[in-house]
């Protein structure tokens, strides 16, 4: 064998102490009631992800380690925004760890491959985002908490042509599913109020040069409706800032990013006046919001942002949906009980309406000067499913 | 007519980045003939360690400077202690480097934590020329600058000095050095560090056009890296500068003029260059 | 009486592979069930991987784009079965072959060249696969890509366990045929051509044509995995066939040895179970401990997990005399 020099032994050394110090075993298995928490912690979506982590803790927290007198168990497990590895944790939470409920994840493609599988082992799955459409009408176990993407872009759609005045947007959306179903509530929205969306782009997956696509804007744009998920928006709003294009600028959807109190500063000046619609406000006056925010802000040292806020929510889902099925109920109970759940969440009312997806409240939001998301309009969207499409409306 | 301007010349910004990049790797690669996917993970590396110094102290040199010397020091270990028997074993090389690509990315999420970390712009560079409906950046401007000093410099070094003459005397024919009483062995560590530090500077200023030092920055940059070295041609400054910029204004002008195709640019670029000039655009022909 | 050296020195050579058949046959007795689906994964990327060290290993070219193979592959079951309604006794077949006939397409392309460039023809031709899959929305469902694709419709009802079977008895066909193919003179010649392609031009080889031909039975086998993966996961997205996914076939079997055929499951299998094991005790530091595995297997495995292996194996069994009868053999 090749001489093995001292150098090359002092850094196994060194490596082999971050193993050790971060080796820790498997859950027990005892009485312990089990929830399974599937989060993006590594891989692109890694920021959103853990933000969601975040938030789902402190509702774990809340409840002091106890669910109805026994033990409560929150198994955290990383989806490595992956499908794959999404399907090999979930098989592990429900064949060895016996999860009653799973929370998460976030990645489209997760949540998909992962709906066909709760489908055939009967576990509830809380969604933190969005569920693709085509999952929230044939997955019989998938419940999507915030709506829909659609749903999401429909009434910052509406606001546009109504409140902002708007009359001719251009688009500009990261060419994601979700980017298209986001962009295209927006369009939906918009044009139902007579407003032209008068260009489209899309702008390759992992940008970080958003630059030809914001100089290709069309020049007779009133305003830029753009999409960028997670890191994305960093660059689109660092080069928007930048150009200084006299263009108003917003989002259907703040990605995680525009409204988020950790990152919004460091998007440069570009952010500020922008608006959002986010699927969860830390300044909404909503039940259990104020002390979410406050036990939030102690344990991480920063304000929730949107993302953050539907982690907490959909465990808060999870959580009541058990509390109501009571001790040792079956899957099909807790199932019954979460299709017909009513309850007041840190987002606004939740109503599952025996269809998995909830009609919900949408804050549009405003960047003011000291980088706050401040609340200017909040809307809640009334989704219908007709002849196995969504219809949206707003509820007055 | 101003989007063509702007277009262009954003394209040429992050290209000079990107040759800056390339740069060091093409002569790893020439020289030396090692593999080291971490490159661009020492990209990151220096990226994040000078921007930090350059906030804290306000100076864009100090944090260029200590994104260099954390890079080249990283870089110097993994030669030092990792690659240092593996000279002759590419496929070895290329399993240690992923490793590291592995190791720093995830220090790097541990440390500064998964959201990107913005650049650092000083405040004297904070103006803008005005093209058109648009606003320009002079920190691009600056880079573009660099790009253009350091071109001409180095391309010097490589042509016209004697370090430069061993160095390509090493790519050509290392036994003639031999023959000559010359040891390699100083020379390879020079260059391995050399190119390490250039990507770690190359990081800290990079960071304005690349919108923020992702984690994901290691792989994304190590693919277009070696893709502008190979497109460029092996082991040359001027083939390292041409496939660089070539490659940032195809992109960028794409993205513009061709937005459904945008996509595909840089990939048929590399194949239709790579069909008919397999040596590369500048490279040294096949020895 | 007793055996001859000759057959002990195959016995003992035969030991280890036996024992792991053995033990992936019998998996069902002694794992549960999220182990058994880990397994399946890990023998259909084995495939993936033995395809790539094929040419890799084997021929000494640097492809860069057996993920896009095998991501063609899955794309076209899953489009065939799921837009078409056709069979899957008909929607495999095809599908491999698509895998071939997009490997031979690239060889066309790419092997006018060879080392760091064909690396490179490779890299972008796969990332064009990924690219069209992503924008192609129609046909492949864009970033969502094509889901509830389910077990093989052949009248059998499957179950994880059962599907595991199937697969493994599908992977241990491949398994044979690849290592017979390199045992075989076109194996041989394979090497031939690694170690010095000019001087088999020299005897007459047409060098070419074995380059061609391999690539292109590389990616058949790349399409076997494809479809076993898309009914195996049940969704297929583009970024299963992109760069970054060829890189981690690569370095399975880099890791497993690289020209031993095994090696490229065992470095599969090696992957896989230390993310999967890892991560289970810190999910956000096990890529910390992924990669300082990767620079142990540089330092401690020479030339690969396998062979060092194999190296350890004979040496405690102390059959020198069987290594010296394996050298004559």
């Amino acid at each position: 064998m090749r001489q093995v020099s001292r150098l090359q032994i002092l850094s196994l050394v060194v490596l082999a102490v971050f193993l050790a110090s971060y080796a820790s075993g498997p859950a027990r298995a005892a009485e312990p009631i089990k929830i399974g928490g599937l989060f993006e912690l590594t891989g692109f979506l890694n920021p959103i992800g853990k933000d969601a982590q975040q938030g789902a803790m402190i509702a774990i927290e809340q409840e002091g380690g106890k669910l109805m007198g026994r033990p409560l168990e929150f198994i955290v497990e990383d989806s490595a925004t992956d499908p794959s590895t999404t399907m090999d944790k979930a098989r592990k939470l429900v064949e060895v760890d016996k999860v009653k409920i799973i929370v998460g994840p976030i990645f489209g493609p997760c949540t998909t491959g992962l709906a066909g599988y709760g489908d055939k082992v009967q576990i509830p799955l809380i969604s933190i985002a969005p569920l693709d459409d085509a999952v929230i009408l044939q997955n019989k176990w998938s419940f999507s908490t915030p709506g829909t993407d659609t749903g999401m872009g429909y009434p910052m759609g509406v606001f546009a042509a109504t409140k902002l005045g708007y009359r001719r947007v251009a688009t500009l959306g990261s060419d994601f599913e979700a980017g298209h179903e986001f962009i295209g509530g927006f369009v939906q929205g918009f044009q139902e109020n007579g407003g032209k969306i008068i260009q489209q782009q899309w702008s390759p997956p992992g940008s970080t040069n958003m630059m030809p696509f914001l100089i290709a804007v069309d020049k007779q744009a009133d305003a830029l409706c753009a999409w960028w998920p997670g890191a994305e928006g960093f660059s689109g709003f660092k080069q928007y800032t930048e150009l200084k294009m006299k263009l108003p600028i917003m989002e259907p959807e703040d990605g995680g990013t525009l409204a988020s109190p950790l990152v919004t500063k460091g998007l440069g000046e570009g952010a500020i006046g922008a608006y959002t619609a986010v699927l969860y406000s830390y300044l909404a006056d909503k039940p259990g919001n104020k002390e979410f925010v406050a036990a939030y802000q102690k344990k991480y040292g920063v304000a929730p942002g949107p993302i953050a806020g539907c982690g907490y929510a959909a465990v808060k889902i999870a959580l009541e949906g058990l509390k109501r099925a009571g001790l040792n109920s079956s899957s099909q109970k807790l199932r019954d009980v979460l299709m017909s759940l009513k309850m007041d969440s840190v987002r606004g009312p939740v109503d599952f309406q025996n269809r998995r997806v909830t009609s919900y409240t949408a804050p549009i939001v405003r960047i003011d000067q000291n980088y706050v998301p401040q609340i200017v309009a909040e809307y809640r969207t009334k989704i219908d499913i007709v002849g196995g499409k969504f219809v949206y409306s707003l509820e007055k | 007519m101003d989007v063509v301007i702007v277009s262009v010349l954003s394209g040429m910004s992050y290209g000079v980045v990107l040759f800056l990049v390339a740069a060091g790797l093409s002569f790893v690669l020439g020289l030396m003939g090692i593999v080291n996917v971490a490159h661009g993970a020492l990209v990151m590396t220096g990226a994040y360690a000078g921007i930090h110094v350059a906030k804290a102290t306000g100076s864009l040199i100090l944090g260029g400077l200590a994104g260099a010397l954390l890079a080249g020091l990283v870089g110097f270990l993994l030669e030092r202690a990792f690659l240092r028997n593996l000279y002759k074993f590419q496929l070895e090389q290329i399993l240690v480097t992923f490793g590291f690509i592995y190791i720093l990315a995830n220090i790097h999420l541990w440390v500064y934590g998964s959201w990107p970390l913005d650049a650092f712009v000083p405040s004297v560079l904070n103006g803008s020329v005005v093209i058109g409906r648009f606003s320009f950046s002079v920190f691009r401007l600056l880079i573009m600058g660099i790009g253009a000093v350091l071109c001409p410099v180095l391309w010097w070094i490589q042509d016209r000095t004697r370090i430069g003459a061993v160095i390509r005397a090493g790519m050509d024919d290392p036994d003639m050095l031999a023959v000559m009483g010359i040891n390699l062995r100083p020379v390879n560590i020079a260059v391995f560090f050399a190119a390490a530090s250039l990507a770690g500077f190359a990081g800290v200023i990079g960071a304005f056009p690349l919108g923020g030092v992702t984690l994901g920055l290691g792989q994304d940059m190590i693919f277009l890296a070696i893709a502008v070295v190979v497109v460029g041609g092996v082991g040359s400054i001027q083939g390292a500068f041409a496939g660089a910029l070539t490659m940032g204004v195809f992109s960028s002008v794409a993205g513009t003029y061709l937005p459904a195709a945008a996509i595909f640019v840089p990939y048929f670029l590399m194949v239709a260059i790579l069909i008919f000039r397999p040596q590369g655009l500048l490279g040294r022909s096949e020895a | 009486m007793g055996l001859t050296k000759a057959t002990k020195g195959r016995l003992f050579r035969l030991a280890p592979s036996t024992v792991l058949i053995v033990l992936l046959a019998t998996a069902p007795a002694w794992a549960d069930i999220s182990i058994i689906s880990l397994l399946t994964k890990i023998i259909i990327f084995g495939v993936l991987a033995m395809s790539l060290d094929m040419v890799f290993g084997y021929l000494g070219l640097w492809s860069f784009c057996h993920a896009a193979l095998f991501s063609v592959a899955a794309y076209v079951d899953a489009i065939l079965i799921q837009h078409f309604g056709v069979s899957f006794w008909l929607a495999a077949p095809v599908s491999i072959l698509a895998a071939a006939a997009a490997a031979a397409l690239f060889a066309w392309i790419g092997l006018r060249m060879s080392g760091i460039y064909f690396l490179l023809i490779t890299l972008a031709l796969g990332q064009l696969v990924f690219s069209v899959a992503f924008v192609w929305r129609a046909f492949t469902g864009g970033s969502q890509g094509l889901s509830s694709i389910s077990y093989p419709n052949i009248g059998i009802e499957f179950s994880p366990v059962s599907f595991y079977y199937f697969t493994f008895v599908i992977v241990l066909v491949c398994a044979v045929i690849l290592h017979l193919l390199m045992k075989s003179p076109f194996g041989y010649s394979l090497r031939g051509i690694r170690e010095n392609e000019t001087r088999m031009i020299a005897i007459g080889f047409n060098t070419w044509m074995h380059k061609f031909i391999a690539f292109t039975i590389s990616g058949a086998f790349a399409g076997v995995a494809g479809v076993l993966y898309v009914h195996y996961n049940g969704i297929i997205i583009p970024s299963t066939g992109d760069m970054a996914s060829s890189g981690l076939i690569t370095i399975m079997v880099i890791i497993g040895g690289a020209g031993s055929l095994w090696g490229g499951m065992i470095g599969g299998a090696i992957i896989y179970i230390l993310s999967y094991f890892v991560s289970l005790f810190t999910p956000e530091r096990w890529p910390l401990i992924l990669g300082a595995c990767f620079v142990a297997a540089v330092m401690f495995f020479r030339g690969g997990v396998y062979p060092q292996l194999l190296r350890w194996w004979r040496l405690a069994s102390g059959a020198k005399s069987a290594l010296r009868e394996s050298r004559e053999g």
